[in-house]
């Protein structure tokens, strides 16, 4: 039996409701319920296999993307379930940060962090512009290539392009920021800047991050779900759960026990 | 023996290099032959007509022209250049179009069993003789408008047909290449799919798209099986959709082998060494595009 | 709900933490050794009035402190290089706290140790038995506690944390005893005011042996000892 934290309804962003989701045949997840609180950083953690990227996946129906996939219950976004609606419109207000970095390769910076924008209609230069310099800021790129911003972004660092990856989620404003692994492919260096990043950025977005380094979560999250084999274990607090989980296998894999 | 064992590996070493190099000297040793004889052969054609072979019709011998005309014993090749650029127009405008949009399929919505099945049929296609392309072709055109069997159109329609794997497997292959992870980007951003598809992976390939664009053209420049059947009622020039037409190919076989007159001879090797020179030129605008303008080539 | 359980993790017995933490309990255990044989050679030297004693007690000062250097380098180490969770992280805070519980107990010693160089009281007076009792007393607690500390034995904590009204018992009766005699007739000497200070380092040592058992009570569970206690439906006292 899982031990799960709840919010009153006015804190709650995102709520999964009865999710499992499936590779064909195989169950990847099985029947996770929990929600996600608003404008803080919420950490999914768990050993390899046990679903954790499939699950954040599935919060913006980029888990349909993969041919054979598919997924059954409900997540509800501000009350509305995502499954419902255009999943275009869905992962607008949902964004999505990858593992690796996949800035557009043939696009300049400046048209890759408003390809989300334009490509959905928005025309006017002047808003277009205005989104460019407001993401790159929030994405604290901004001093580092604004003397370039319309040359190709292929040439930046692994930490650049991912901040670039990011300042592209951020420019069409969503709600709800999802990043899978965000600094798995970065320096140290670059990954503090990173999660620096996250830690400004959570007063204002709705962030959940998918990540396997426990410390981590420690540092960044404030509420974190851990995950064994497609089920939800424990979710609450990070402080309080990685000094005194309330699961057995949470505090099993939390010193390292799993072999 | 230490000495002698590498004395032996050198040999072996040395002849593999050797005959490596003599195979590929055989293979541009034909090239060199082929371009070389045809220049030669064409050589009082260009010195006979000048410019003017690029410009002028037919030729018209003295010893047949009536008092006064101006006749000419070399004259010139304008009419096929007009006729490979008129069936070249109209085959790229049918297969282009379509085999990019066939090759987006394959690569974006074909990922599955019935995808991989049609990819192979359109192989197939490929591998069909272009003599039998161009008997289907007058077949179909026979049974469905006679009048324009011998015609632009059911020559056009020939040679869109041999281009269409062409641009299909390049297209397709080309987008292959663009990584998932763009994709996945694209879609993350709640761009809907055709966008994505139109307004950033097309793009990223591009370049390998062009490149296949222009390789099937040329590869079309070059047939004359399916013309020599579908243009038997050659015209000089454009004259009409509707009307037969003589594309380089064909006039190298007709006054080629046929013709007795030397100097129309000598004009059906300037048409060949032409048709070389057009084949070396989308070659290179192909090479070109590739290291230069366009992205998402590869290299 | 699952439609099978799911498997059973395979679980590593022997993580390198897992010598770390011995290693560093067995430290602890031999400053906790080290700090009661300070308490009992001060004790001691006090009850011969000897200050040769005593000086050996003040010279034991010097490893104790290295115990305390030692010891606090060492956890600081393995949180560097191992970043411990859970009950890992709780045993490290714990390994810190005790530390410095045990180096007061050891200095309480030390204390009472130098008093045997400006107020000797020889011989002894009628109320030092009622000090060599609470001596007694604490160190027993010291010791039952740093041994629940090392096996992690949350009940043998409670019981340390039971056996402390004595001692608090016993000093009162110093004070109350000390204040007769010193009012009796004959009064006793002045020097018995001494016995009053020695009296509160006693259990002072006692209440740091509790703290102890509190810290093994947190290591375990995550709990202080009254959440424990309310969550096993016993009474906090």
């Amino acid at each position: 039996m899982a031990t799960i934290h709840t919010f009153p309804d006015s804190d709650v962003k995102l709520t999964v409701d009865h999710v499992s989701a499936y590779y064909g045949k195989t169950k990847a997840i099985k029947d996770v319920s929990f929600q996600v609180p608003t404008n803080a950083a919420t950490a999914i953690i768990g050993p390899s296999g046990c679903g954790k990227s499939t699950l954040i996946r599935c919060l913006n129906r980029m888990h349909e993307v993969t041919p054979d996939a598919r997924a059954e219950g409900k997540v509800l976004l501000d009350g509305v379930n995502i499954y419902t609606r255009d999943p275009s419109e869905v992962r607008y207000r949902i964004g999505m940060v990858f593992q690796k970095p996949n800035p557009f390769p043939t696009m300049s910076i400046y048209k890759n962090v408003c390809a989300g924008l334009r490509l959905n209609g928005v025309r006017n230069r002047g808003v277009l512009d205005e989104a460019v310099i407001r993401a790159l800021k929030q994405a604290a790129l901004w001093d580092e290539v604004k003397e370039q911003i319309h040359r190709p972004g292929a040439h930046l660092s692994g930490g650049q392009q991912q901040r670039l990856c990011i300042a592209r989620a951020l420019a069409v404003q969503p709600e709800v920021l999802l990043m899978d692994e965000p600094c798995s492919a970065l320096d140290p260096i670059a990954t503090a800047k990173i999660e620096q990043l996250i830690r400004d950025l959570k007063g204002q977005y709705t962030i959940v991050i998918v990540t396997h380094n426990m410390q981590q979560a420690a540092r960044v999250a404030d509420y974190t779900a851990f995950m064994y084999l497609g089920e939800l274990v424990e979710f609450g607090p990070t402080a309080a759960m990685f000094e005194t989980p309330k699961e057995t296998l949470t505090e099993q894999y939390l010193t390292g026990r799993f072999g | 023996m230490p000495g002698t064992v590498s004395i032996r590996r050198r040999v072996t070493d040395w002849t593999t290099y050797v005959l490596c190099l003599a195979c590929v000297v055989f293979a541009i040793g034909i090239l060199v032959i082929i371009v070389s004889s045809s220049v030669q052969h064409a050589l009082p054609a260009f010195q006979g007509s000048g410019v003017g072979l690029f410009t002028r019709a037919e030729p018209l011998p003295c010893s047949y022209a009536p008092g006064g005309i101006p006749c000419n014993d070399f004259g010139g090749i304008e009419p096929v250049l007009e006729g490979t650029f008129y069936l070249m127009v109209l085959a790229s405008a049918i297969a282009i179009p379509i085999g990019v949009l066939a090759g987006v399929f394959l690569s974006e919505y074909g990922r599955n069993p019935l995808g991989r099945t049609l990819s192979f049929l359109v192989d197939v296609l490929a591998g069909v003789p272009s003599i039998v392309v161009g008997l289907f072709i007058f077949s179909v055109v026979l049974w469905w408008q006679p009048t324009i069997v011998y015609s632009v159109i059911s020559g056009g329609l020939a040679l869109a047909v041999i281009m269409l794997p062409v641009v299909v497997r390049t297209t397709e292959e080309s987008l292959k290449l663009v990584p998932q992870s763009t994709r996945e980007a694209a879609l993350a951003l709640g761009i809907p799919r055709y966008r994505s598809i139109l307004q950033i992976i097309l793009p990223n390939g591009a370049g390998a798209l062009v490149t296949g664009a222009l390789l099937a053209v040329a590869r079309a420049g070059g047939e004359s099986a399916p013309l020599l059947l579908l243009e038997l009622q050659p015209r000089i020039g454009f004259t009409g959709w509707t009307h037969s037409i003589v594309p380089i190919p064909l006039l190298v076989y007709l006054w080629g082998f046929t013709e007795p007159n030397a100097n129309w001879q000598a004009d059906a090797w300037a048409a060949a060494v032409t048709l070389i020179g057009i084949m070396l030129a989308l070659s290179l605008c192909a090479r070109f595009l590739l290291k230069r303008r366009l992205p998402g080539s590869g290299m | 709900m699952s439609d099978t359980p799911e498997p059973a993790p395979k679980l590593l017995t022997n993580r390198p933490i897992d010598g770390e933490i011995s290693m560093i309990k067995a430290h602890l255990m031999e400053m906790s050794d080290w700090s009661l044989q300070m308490v009992q050679q001060g004790m001691a030297a006090m009850k011969a009035a000897d200050p040769a004693a005593a000086a050996r007690v003040v010279g034991m000062d010097d490893r104790l402190d290295a115990f305390d250097v030692d010891i606090e380098h060492e956890a600081i180490r393995i949180l560097i290089a191992r970043q411990p969770a859970a009950r890992d992280a709780r045993t490290l805070g714990a390994v810190l706290k005790v530390n410095t519980y045990l180096d007061r107990i050891g200095r309480l010693g030390l204390d009472v140790a130098k008093y045997v160089r400006d107020t000797p009281v020889k011989p002894p007076l009628p109320q030092w038995s009622l000090l060599e009792m609470m001596c007694e007393q604490g160190c027993s607690m010291v010791r039952a506690s740093m041994s629940a500390f090392t096996t992690g034995d949350v009940h043998l904590a409670t019981q340390v944390y039971d056996a402390d009204d004595a001692v608090d018992e016993l000093n009162r009766q110093v004070l109350k005893e000390c204040i007769h005699g010193l009012q009796g007739d004959p009064p006793e000497p002045p020097e018995l005011v001494i016995y009053v200070l020695i009296s509160r380092h006693l259990e002072r040592i006692a209440d740091n042996a509790c703290k102890i058992a509190e810290k093994t009570i947190y290591m375990e569970t995550g709990h202080r000892r009254r959440e424990f206690l309310t969550a096993n439906n016993k009474v906090a006292l």
